[in-house]
């Protein structure tokens, strides 16, 4: 199914339905009374709809100085900065194949860096973060690098335009790079526009990373071929974020849980929002509760890298969906639970392939289109999907199955423990007890708790079987960029 | 007094937050962000939480920019104002 921008006469604004190819969204977009004067900002430099034909034709001038032939596939540092989002739109407008990578300096606190520039990339591009960088010069903030390669035939998948390729975040084990369509990740971000209620009179804010999907496909995507005015934000804290609502006046927020617990501290007044998505790890639902009643409707959305959008709540949700769910499955998607309870998915706009850093294809044991998606979930008569933890966080001890997740709720029980993960250890199998099991905690401010009180606490609230091996306090839990907790290297710290 | 404030936000510092530093390493003119102290975005709302209960008072959201943050002379002439 193609999309394309519609005008809704009656409330006078746009939004994406049936959406055709990406230049014809960029017409509507440059033209459109709707949209032309919003505008995509980072805080520092702004660019309406209007100029964007100007940009995009000096980006094409810039790489045609540039490059001696058309490259395969671009390595592009991305950032949250403007410059780095027209460079973004203008790959998709040149269905310029490329693999999105963090920017430099974000890029050691992702595991297993080493491999991060796959070997049948040609070029690489990085934007500059000096204040010079001027968006209508390409030249004062583009870099484009040859790369040495090896000239040997490469395969089709990594030879081929309109691809994107995004490495795995694997928040467990090692990196994979998997390959989409552009055209199926605006497909994607056009689902969920539809499903977010997105117009071109929202002010959307990206503070997460649009180097990942999350920010990317569901955020910032979703919001361009809406029209809608976008402020990217990076390096969030407190202040920049405060400072960024004060001026940009967002009525749209792509979160974390993270995020949301900051502006529940740090922020003192109340309403502001129409709609604030959160996505990554499970969200509390105490703070479900106080984000929603203080800042406006909160949902959750599901996707994978992998898949793309999965699910999503729909902002006219009653409170209690969207606690309780993650919503309907997107248009197009089919959704079954297996025999053990795991989440299976047929996408409409999922991925082709993953392949190796050579561009060779690896296996992928699919059947009929049907992925298993990992996470454990129910799904209601009404079709809402509860995601309940990571399928492989499920370990046999003494031989009952254990969710470590319902270890996580028990123990965030006690008094004066804040935040709690259970990792197994498979390595260290204890003879007839099953794996071994380390609860990482996060105790609140004030709290004198130490581990052997947690564990003996435990034998009060979980049966024998559940009760951590190793209980081990620390101040924070580790986050890598893409908002979801660093499982390795909280595995990394026992070592 | 800025004098007597300073002190007590250094030691919030290197003895509250999660920052590798002691007390003796702070100086005051130390940028608190990112290339001087370097505190995370984390470890900044626990810094404006420990300072609203150590010295009474709370920031509110206008008083939350880059500037009274800009190093603890500014910070603690900032709260002296309090």
């Amino acid at each position: 199914m193609l999309y394309y921008l519609s005008l809704n006469l009656s409330l006078g604004y746009l939004r994406p339905n049936f959406m055709t190819r990406f230049d014809e969204i960029l017409n509507s977009l440059t033209q459109s009374q709707y949209t032309k004067n919003n505008f995509i900002s980072d805080g520092n430099q702004q660019c309406s709809y209007q100029q964007l034909t100007d940009s995009l034709n000096k980006l094409q001038r810039y790489f045609s100085l540039q490059t001696i032939q058309q490259p395969n596939c671009i390595a592009f540092e991305c950032n949250n900065t403007l410059p780095a989002a027209l460079t973004l739109v203008f790959l998709f407008q040149q269905q310029q194949s490329f693999i999105l990578l963090p920017p430099a300096g974000d890029q050691q606190k992702e595991p297993d860096f080493k491999a991060s520039i796959p070997l049948f990339c040609d070029y690489k591009l990085t934007i500059s973060t000096e204040k010079t960088a001027n968006f209508q010069q390409p030249e004062s903030f583009l870099r484009l690098e040859k790369l040495n390669i090896d000239n040997s035939p490469k395969p089709q998948l990594v030879t081929a335009q309109g691809k994107i390729y995004v490495r795995t975040s694997g928040s467990m084990g090692a990196a994979k790079i998997i390959v989409h369509s552009q055209q199926y990740l605006l497909n994607n971000a056009a689902n969920y526009a539809q499903r977010y209620q997105l117009t071109s009179d929202d002010k959307v804010v990206i503070p997460v990373p649009i180097f990942h999907l999350y920010g990317l496909g569901a955020g910032f995507l979703s919001a361009f071929c809406t029209g809608a005015s976008i402020r990217l934000l990076k390096r969030t804290n407190i202040l920049s974020y405060l400072d960024m609502e004060r001026k940009f006046q967002p009525n749209v927020a792509f979160f974390t849980p993270a995020l949301c617990e900051m502006l529940l501290r740090g922020r003192k007044k109340s309403g502001g929002y129409r709609l604030v998505i959160t996505s990554g790890d499970r969200i509390k639902d105490a703070l479900f509760c106080d984000f929603d009643h203080k800042f406006g409707t909160l949902i959750s959305q599901y996707g994978s890298t992998e898949m793309g959008a999965i699910a999503a709540s729909n902002p006219t949700d009653s409170f209690q969906q969207r606690l309780k769910s993650t919503g309907k499955a997107m248009i197009g998607v089919q959704l079954a639970i297996s025999s053990k309870g795991e989440l299976k998915c047929k996408p409409q706009y999922g991925f082709e392939a993953y392949l190796d850093s050579h561009g060779q294809t690896l296996s992928n044991p699919v059947i009929d289109n049907w992925f298993t998606t990992g996470d454990l979930a129910t799904i209601n008569a009404a079709g809402e999907v509860t995601i309940l933890g990571r399928a492989d966080n499920q370990v046999n001890r003494s031989g009952f199955l254990v969710m470590l997740t319902d270890i996580e709720k028990k123990i965030e029980m006690i008094t004066g423990v804040s935040q709690v993960i259970v990792l197994s250890i498979q390595e260290q199998e204890q003879y007839g007890r099953g794996q071994q099991l380390i609860a990482f905690c996060v105790l609140q401010k004030k709290s004198a708790l130490n581990s052997q009180q947690i564990r003996s606490n435990c034998f009060n609230i979980l049966p024998k079987y559940a009760i951590p091996d190793k209980i081990k306090t620390i101040n924070q839990m580790p986050i890598l960029v893409n908002g979801k907790i660093d499982r390795q290297a909280l595995l990394n710290q026992m070592e | 007094m800025p004098s007597t404030i300073i002190p007590i936000l250094k030691k919030i510092i290197a003895e509250e937050l999660d920052v590798n530093i002691k007390v003796e390493e702070i100086n005051n003119e130390m940028p608190l962000l990112e290339d001087g102290i370097g505190l995370d975005s984390v470890a900044i709302m626990e810094f404006i939480v420990l300072i609203e209960k150590n010295f009474d008072f709370k920031f509110s959201d206008d008083e939350l920019t880059f500037e009274p943050f800009k190093d603890l002379n500014t910070l603690a002439e900032f709260i002296a104002n309090k």
